[in-house]
């Protein structure tokens, strides 16, 4: 993991475009590796437009300079653990050398965000992306008595972490207490406004190389140490399930430690997909951190915080750092190289040698997830 | 794919994908059987269920809030995503027995929402 860059995150960041910020993720992490725009020949960022093809990665060659080696699809391929397995799937089988994985989006979403075109089982019910999220929390309550006040236990702990975060969009916008949280109104129950995270634009951007090329670099060296994948259906098809979440999370994590040699335990922090508060308790869950169940209880206990013995999104997540559409995926990486590298604004309370970021969606149909160490 | 489904559920009659070969069910429809890669025909649900999970709404641009959305365990099996009529939000919980209350949309269409079983449960 040789380079990484995140533009300005703001709610809106009009009048830029988002070729502007994108273009700018881009440079700022080929730079950040000590690499050239010129000796990237794989790309995996979404091509906003004007121009080109939309959509396409191919696109990016002419701006490039070059013909590209690999490109990615698009979309989830893009962003995020997802994107920089694929992309380093593509390294390690020699298609390309240099790949980028990142993108951003300036003037795209308003604050109402829909789960988009889906099946007419769905659609007529009129469930938002939040309410489908708030029926795997409300299961988790029932099935293990998960309560409000654990659920804004995260809100309250990652709030806190972006208020002294100057490069978080709600910056200063704390301290937060459980109570706050808890008094702030319903969106879709069990889950409050403050449970819930913000919407806004930015772009970013990762750079990987070959191992051969580590000589090349400007920074220390960041290794992906392995990844997982689960996949229980399309997005937004099938109701949420917490019995879904449950399985396709649970063999992507078997999965990622075996490749990486690691266990939980092993890991310094962890950044994960906080779209609501309770996805937190969902993806420790899943890796292993705790048993199923338990994770209510385990981040009452503290263990969540900066000084906690697994801390989440230092620098405040989805909830109070930033949401941009796909590319709050790639912030989690980001994160998670600048932990390692000591250069994140908000370090943890200990050494980092491994940290875990988690990217999931559609109620709980996916998940993925990467691990890095020194 | 889908048509038999409305045709039937404006008859008031809930149908689920049911499999030629194992007989078991499904939802949402998909092109074989999920169990077994089988055929299926839509065959009769008998429109009753619990709620596996559900979520008083209180946000909303389209529909009137607080609205019950939730997601029901069918009788045979499947889960499926609706909308909760005819109760308080406040009366809902997990394990609440259900039944097909069949609603009309905006544009007059009916649509597979779901009521208490037992009247005396609509509000608490
Ligand atoms: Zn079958």
């Amino acid at each position: 993991m040789a380079g990484v860059y995140a533009t300005r995150q703001a709610r809106s960041l009009a009048p830029a475009t988002s070729l502007e910020l994108i273009l700018e993720a881009v440079r700022g992490a080929v730079a950040d590796a000590g690499l050239e725009l010129g000796d990237v020949d794989g790309v995996a960022v979404d091509w906003p437009g004007p121009g080109g093809l939309v959509g396409d990665c191919a696109s990016w060659a002419p701006v490039i300079g070059h013909e590209l080696a690999w490109v990615g699809s698009a979309q989830l391929d893009n962003a995020g653990a997802r994107g920089v397995l694929k992309a380093a799937a593509a390294i390690q089988a020699g298609l390309c050398d240099v790949a980028v994985v990142g993108g951003g989006q300036s003037g795209a979403y308003t604050s109402n965000v829909d789960p988009g075109a889906v099946t007419e089982f769905v659609t007529w019910t009129g469930a938002s992306v939040m309410a489908q999220f708030a029926l795997v929390a409300q299961r988790h309550m029932h099935e293990f008595g998960t309560t409000p006040e654990q659920l804004a236990t995260v809100a309250a702990t990652i709030r806190n972490n972006g208020s002294v975060n100057p490069e978080a969009i709600m910056f200063e916008r704390g301290p937060y207490a459980v109570r706050d949280v808890l008094a702030s109104r319903f969106v879709a129950e069990p889950l409050h406004l403050l449970d819930c995270c913000l919407v806004g634009e930015g772009a970013a951007a990762v750079v990987l190389v070959a191992a051969d090329r580590r000589p090349d670099l400007r920074q220390p060296a960041v290794e992906l140490l392995g990844g997982g994948m689960g996949f229980g259906d399309g997005g937004y098809v099938a109701p949420p399930s917490l019995t879904k979440a449950r399985e396709v999370g649970t063999s992507a994590a078997r999965r990622m430690f075996g490749l990486a040699g690691v266990r939980p335990s092993d890991v310094d922090v962890f950044c994960l997909y906080d779209a609501t508060s309770f996805e937190v308790i969902h993806h420790l869950e899943t890796l292993g951190v705790c048993e199923f169940g338990e994770g209510g209880p385990f981040v009452e206990s503290g263990a969540i915080g900066r000084d906690g013995s697994a801390p989440v999104n230092p620098d405040g997540g989805c909830l109070a750092f930033a949401w941009n559409g796909t590319q709050q995926m790639t912030l989690k990486v980001i994160e998670c190289i600048r932990q390692l590298r000591g250069t994140a604004v908000n370090p943890v309370d200990r050494d980092v040698d491994v940290a875990v970021a988690t990217n999931a969606g559609s109620g709980a149909n996916h998940i993925e997830m990467a691990v890095f160490g020194k | 794919m889908t048509a038999p489904f409305w045709a039937a559920l404006s008859a008031g009659v809930l149908t689920v994908p049911t499999c030629d070969e194992c007989g078991r069910t499904f939802f949402p429809p998909v092109i074989v059987c999920t169990h077994c890669a089988g055929s299926w025909k839509w065959g009769e649900a008998t429109g009753r269920g619990v709620v596996y999970s559900f979520s008083v709404v209180h946000r909303h641009d389209a529909l009137p809030t607080p609205w019950v959305l939730a997601v029901v365990r069918l009788e045979c099996g499947p889960l499926f995503l609706t909308r909760l009529v005819g109760i308080e939000p406040g009366a809902v919980e997990v394990g609440l027995e259900v039944v097909l209350q069949p609603t009309s949309d905006g544009d007059g269409t009916l649509v597979p929402t779901f009521g208490p079983a037992t009247p005396e449960v609509v509000s608490r």
